[in-house]
C-alpha cells in the first residue's frame, strides 16, 4: 500500500520504527498492552486495556494492497493476510473517505465487497479495517481504492484452450501425435489480485474467448476453472474437481503480471502433459476435455429444451483413480469401496451421494484413462441424465458383450451407450486403455448385436434402437427409416408419463409412449422394433404383455405376470440361464391392480429363499427379503391402483454363480 | 439363510433408482467391459524384494479369445506379459497368468492389467489394477498440480497454464 499515510504509523511503539505524527493512541495502549510497556515508556497514565494474559499478542491488520479497478466493478476488500497468536479473529471494515459510502457487503468478515463508482474528481476510496482479537486487542489498516472510468479501461482478453487427444480409429488408442487445440467452451474465467482475490468474473464463449475491462497498470492474473456454471435460460452446475484432494476444484493459472498500458491478450493453453512417451508434465488439460464433453450433452439438451435446469454435477477424476475391482478378489475385506479419497474407484460410475451427484471417471495412466473418452464421459452423464431429469429402474451390476439382461439394466445401458453417440453424432464408442493408452476398443451403437441375441433383454439392441430413432442416417439393412432427432426422446424421457409409468422402466416403457406421440412415424418404428425382435404395432404396451421373444428358454416369458388381489399365482421361476444378479430371468416381474387402499399381504412362496420387492409408479413401497426358508411374508399400506412386484430367488441373485438354478415362486396377495 | 450384502446393493438400488425420498442412488453399473472377471492373492512384500503373483481370469461368457497384458507400473519393475489363451473359453473357464516385478519403494502400488475377449470378431477389454502393498502398503497421492486456497477459502488445485501475452501498440 505505497504512499498512503495510514499504513505502518500504528507499527512503531513495539516493533522499533519511529512514530509516525498520526500516531493511534488506541493503538498504542492496545499494542503496549501486550507485556512491552517497558518499551513503551512504562505505561504510566491513560486509558489501558486490561490484559487479557500475559501471553497475548496483539493482533496485526492487513487491509491488503491498493487497488485500482474500473468503475462499477464489485471490489473485494481483503484482510486474509491479518494475523494474530490466537483463533478467533474479528473482522470491522468502515468506510473512511471517497467519492461515497458505498454499501459493503461481509463487513464484519475478512473479505468485504463493494461496488465501486467514481467522481469526477476521481478521489480515491479509503476503508479501515480493525481487527479485534479473542482478548479483545485491535490493530486498524487501512487501504485505497481508486475507480477509474470506464472509457479510460483497456481490454485484458484472450482465448482458453485445452489439448484433445483423439482416437485413432483403427484401433481406438489415443493418437498423441494427432493432438488437437479445442476452446475450453463455457468454463468460469476469473480475473485476480496479486492476492488472489477474484475481481472479475467471466465465461468464456464457444470459441473460448473471454474478455475483461480492466485498469491500466495493475498485477492481474487469469485464473480458468474447470466449472460450467450457467444461469441465464438453462442453468447447469458442474464442476471438475479431484476426489483425491478433498474434492479441489480444477483450476488453469495463468502468471500474475502487469496489465499493461494498452489493450492486452493472454491466450491460456492446458497442456495434456503428455511428452513423448508419457505423461511428463501435469495433465492440464483433462479436466477441461471432460468438461467439454459434458458440456456438448447439455447444450443438446438445452436445444431441446432451453428452460432445462440440471442439479448440481460433481465430476470426480484424478490420475490416481484406478481400476481396482472389489470383485476380483485383490481388495482387503477392510476397505471401503469404492473409496474416492485413495482413488481406488474400479472403474467409472454414476452416483448420487449426499444428495449429490457424482461422476467418477478413471485416471491412471498405462492402466485405464477416460478423459478423452468422451462416448465414456457422455454414458455417465447419461445416467445422472436418468436419474435426476428422467427415470431408472437400473438395478446395476456387470454387463457385457451379447449378455441377456434384466430388462432394467439393459435399458440403462442401452440409453447410455445410445446417448453418447447422440451427443457426439459419432456412433463409435471408444474407450483407450492400457500402456501408454496405445489399445482400446469400439462399439459401433449403430450396429445391433449378432448371433440371435437381439431382444428387449439386450443393451445392444436398446442402443441401436435409440440411435435409430435419432440418426438421420436412414440405413435399410437395418430397417432405419427414421429420423426422429433429440427433441422427441427428450420429450418422453422427462415427461410424467414415462417418469411415473407403473411399468419398471424397459425398452417397453419407453418405446410405448414414444410411439404413441409418434403417429407419423409408427411404420418406422415398429420396422426398428421388429429389427430387434421386439414386440411392436398395436401389440406394444409399457408392460410387453404381448411379446414373444423368449431368448429361447422357458423362465423368461410373461414379462409380467399378472395377480389378482385373493388369488395365488404360481409357476413364476426365477432362473440363472444367462448368469447371476441382473441377467435375464433372474429376476421375475408381476403386476396387480390394487382395487382400493389399505393393508395387504403379500406372501411369496417356494423351494428355497424367494424375495421381492414391491413398487408403485417407480416409488418403493415395501419388500419381503428376509432369509426364511421357504416364503417370504409382508403386510403394507398400499393405495389403489396398479403396483409391480420383483420376484427373486436369492440363490440366483447372491453373487455365488455356483449355486443358482430355477425356482419357480407362488404369489399370493390378500387384503386385510 | 443368512443374506449377504449383494441382495443388500440390489435392494438399495431399487430404493434409490426408483426416485424414492433417499438422498443416495446406486453406482450405475460402469462402462461396457470385456466379459472377464480377474482373482488374485493379496500381495504383501518389502521394497526391493522381488514377486511373483498368478491372476486367474475367468470368462463370464463364451469368448473365441482371451488376451492378457501385465505391463509397466509405477513404483514397480514389471516383466511385461502378454498371453493369449489357447482357443477358445466356455463360460467359467479360466486361464492363469503368471507376472514377476520388482518393488521400487514402500506404497501401494498396482500391477497395470488388460484383458481383452473376442467373440465372433468383436473386441472388448476391460483394465484390473491389482495392488501391491510394498513396506508400509500406504497410499500416496500425487495430485496433479499444486493445492491452493482459492478466493473464500476454495480448495482448488493449480495447474499451470502455457500463456502467451501480447500487448496492443499504444496509440
Amino acid at each position: 500500500m505505497p504512499g498512503f499515510a495510514g499504513r505502518g504509523t500504528l507499527k512503531g511503539p513495539c516493533s522499533g520504527e519511529p512514530f509516525a505524527d498520526e500516531c493511534d493512541v488506541r493503538k498504542l495502549i492496545a499494542v503496549c498492552a501486550v507485556g512491552v510497556l517497558a518499551a513503551c515508556g512504562g505505561g504510566g497514565g491513560g486509558a489501558q486495556t486490561a490484559p487479557p494474559g500475559p501471553s497475548n499478542q496483539a493482533p496485526v491488520a492487513n487491509a491488503g494492497t491498493d487497488q485500482t479497478v474500473v468503475e462499477n466493478a464489485t471490489v473485494v476488500l481483503d484482510g486474509r493476510q491479518s494475523s494474530d497468536d490466537r483463533a478467533g479473529l474479528g473482522f470491522q471494515w468502515a468506510y473512511v473517505s471517497g467519492p461515497g459510502q458505498p454499501a459493503l457487503t461481509g463487513a464484519n468478515t475478512a473479505q468485504a465487497t463493494f461496488v465501486a463508482q467514481r467522481t469526477n474528481a476521481g478521489a480515491p476510496y479509503v476503508f479501515r479495517l480493525t481487527v479485534t482479537d479473542s482478548g479483545g486487542l485491535q490493530d486498524t489498516d487501512t487501504v485505497q481504492v481508486t475507480a477509474i472510468e470506464a472509457s479510460s479501461a483497456q481490454v485484458l482478453s484472450g482465448a482458453v484452450t485445452y489439448d484433445h487427444v483423439p482416437h485413432d480409429p483403427s484401433d481406438s488408442s489415443l493418437d498423441y501425435d494427432a493432438t488437437e487445440l479445442l476452446p475450453a467452451r463455457g468454463v468460469t474465467v476469473q480475473l485476480l489480485d496479486s492476492g488472489d482475490n477474484a475481481v472479475a468474473t467471466t465465461r468464456t464463449d464457444d470459441n473460448g474467448f473471454y474478455q475483461f475491462d480492466v485498469a491500466p497498470n495493475v498485477q492481474r492474473r487469469v485464473r480458468v476453472r474447470a466449472e460450467l456454471l450457467r444461469t441465464d435460460g438453462p442453468r447447469w452446475d458442474v464442476q471438475v474437481v479431484d476426489n483425491t484432494s478433498g474434492g479441489a476444484l480444477y483450476v488453469l493459472d495463468g502468471n500474475l503480471q502487469s496489465t499493461g498500458g494498452t489493450n492486452q491478450t493472454r491466450n491460456l493453453r492446458a497442456p495434456s502433459g503428455w511428452t513423448g512417451a508419457s505423461y511428463g508434465q501435469p495433465r492440464a488439460a483433462a479436466p477441461f476435455a471432460i468438461a467439454d464433453s459434458i458440456l456438448e450433452a447439455m447444450d443438446d439438451m438445452a436445444a431441446v429444451d432451453p428452460a432445462v435446469d440440471f442439479p448440481e454435477l460433481r465430476v470426480n477424476w484424478s490420475t490416481s483413480n484406478v481400476t481396482r475391482f472389489d470383485d476380483n478378489g485383490t481388495s482387503d475385506p477392510s476397505d471401503d469401496f469404492p473409496n474416492l479419497v485413495t482413488g481406488e474407484v474400479g472403474t467409472s460410475f454414476y452416483q448420487r451421494i449426499g444428495g449429490v451427484s457424482n461422476i467418477v471417471l478413471v485416471g491412471a495412466a498405462d492402466n485405464d484413462t477416460d478423459e478423452y473418452d468422451g462416448h465414456i464421459v457422455v454414458h455417465e452423464w447419461g445416467h445422472f441424465f436418468e436419474d435426476r431429469l428422467s427415470r431408472s429402474d437400473s438395478i446395476g451390476g456387470p454387463h457385457g458383450l451379447g449378455d441377456r439382461l434384466d430388462m432394467r439394466v439393459a435399458f440403462g445401458e442401452g440409453f447410455g451407450n445410445a446417448l453418447s453417440g447422440i451427443i457426439t453424432d459419432d456412433p463409435f464408442y471408444r474407450d483407450s486403455f492400457g500402456t501408454r493408452q496405445s489399445l482400446g476398443f469400439a462399439i459401433d451403437v449403430e450396429s445391433g448385436p449378432t448371433g440371435g441375441s437381439q431382444g428387449w433383454y439386450s443393451e445392444d439392441s436398446v442402443q441401436q434402437l435409440l440411435y435409430d430413432l435419432y440418426d438421420a442416417s436412414n440405413d435399410p439393412a437395418d430397417d432405419d427409416t427414421v429420423t426422429l432427432g433429440l427433441q422427441p426422446l427428450y420429450d418422453i424421457f422427462t415427461s410424467n408419463s414415462y417418469r411415473q409409468t407403473p411399468a419398471f422402466t424397459s425398452a417397453f416403457a419407453f418405446m410405448t409412449p414414444l410411439r404413441a406421440a409418434q403417429p407419423g412415424a409408427q411404420t418406422g418404428i415398429d420396422a426398428l422394433l421388429d429389427a430387434q425382435d421386439i414386440v411392436s404395432g398395436a401389440a406394444l404396451d409399457a408392460f410387453g404383455s404381448n411379446e414373444t421373444n423368449n431368448a429361447g428358454v422357458a423362465n423368461v416369458l410373461p414379462v409380467y405376470t399378472t395377480a389378482i388381489v385373493g388369488t395365488t399365482t404360481g409357476s413364476i421361476c426365477s432362473d440363472d440361464p444367462f448368469g447371476e444378479g441382473n441377467k435375464l430371468s433372474n429376476w421375475r416381474f408381476a403386476r396387480v391392480d390394487i382395487p382400493s387402499s389399505g393393508s395387504y399381504t403379500v406372501t411369496l412362496t417356494g423351494s428355497n429363499d424367494p424375495d421381492f420387492v414391491v413398487f408403485r409408479n417407480g416409488n418403493f413401497v415395501g419388500q419381503g427379503t428376509s432369509g426364511n426358508a421357504g416364503q417370504e411374508t409382508q403386510s403394507f399400506n398400499l393405495v389403489a391402483g396398479e403396483h409391480v412386484l420383483a420376484l427373486t430367488e436369492f440363490a440366483n441373485v447372491d453373487g455365488d454363480p455356483n449355486n443358482g438354478s430355477e425356482h419357480c415362486l407362488t404369489l399370493n396377495i390378500q387384503a386385510n | 439363510m443368512h443374506k449377504t450384502s449383494t441382495l443388500h446393493l440390489i435392494l438399495v438400488a431399487l430404493l434409490a433408482w426408483a426416485g424414492s425420498a433417499v438422498a443416495e442412488s446406486d453406482r450405475s453399473p460402469g462402462k461396457p467391459t470385456a466379459p472377464v472377471t480377474m482373482t488374485a492373492a493379496p500381495i504383501h512384500l518389502a521394497a526391493g524384494d522381488r514377486g511373483v503373483t498368478q491372476l486367474e481370469f475367468t470368462a463370464s461368457q463364451p469368448v473365441d479369445a482371451l488376451r492378457v497384458w501385465v505391463g509397466p507400473s509405477e513404483g514397480l519393475h514389471v516383466t511385461p506379459v502378454e498371453q493369449a489363451s489357447d482357443g477358445s473359453l466356455a463360460a467359467g473357464q479360466a486361464m492363469l497368468v503368471s507376472a514377476e516385478f520388482l518393488a521400487d519403494a514402500d506404497g501401494r502400488h498396482y500391477l497395470n492389467v488388460l484383458a481383452q475377449t473376442t467373440r465372433g470378431g468383436i473386441t472388448r477389454m476391460r483394465a484390473f489394477a491389482v495392488p501391491v502393498h510394498v513396506g508400509d502398503g500406504k497410499r500416496r497421492l500425487a495430485p496433479p498440480g499444486q493445492a491452493k486456497t482459492g478466493p473464500n477459502g476454495e480448495p482448488v488445485i493449480s495447474l499451470t497454464a502455457r500463456e502467451t501475452v501480447r500487448q496492443a501498440a499504444a496509440e
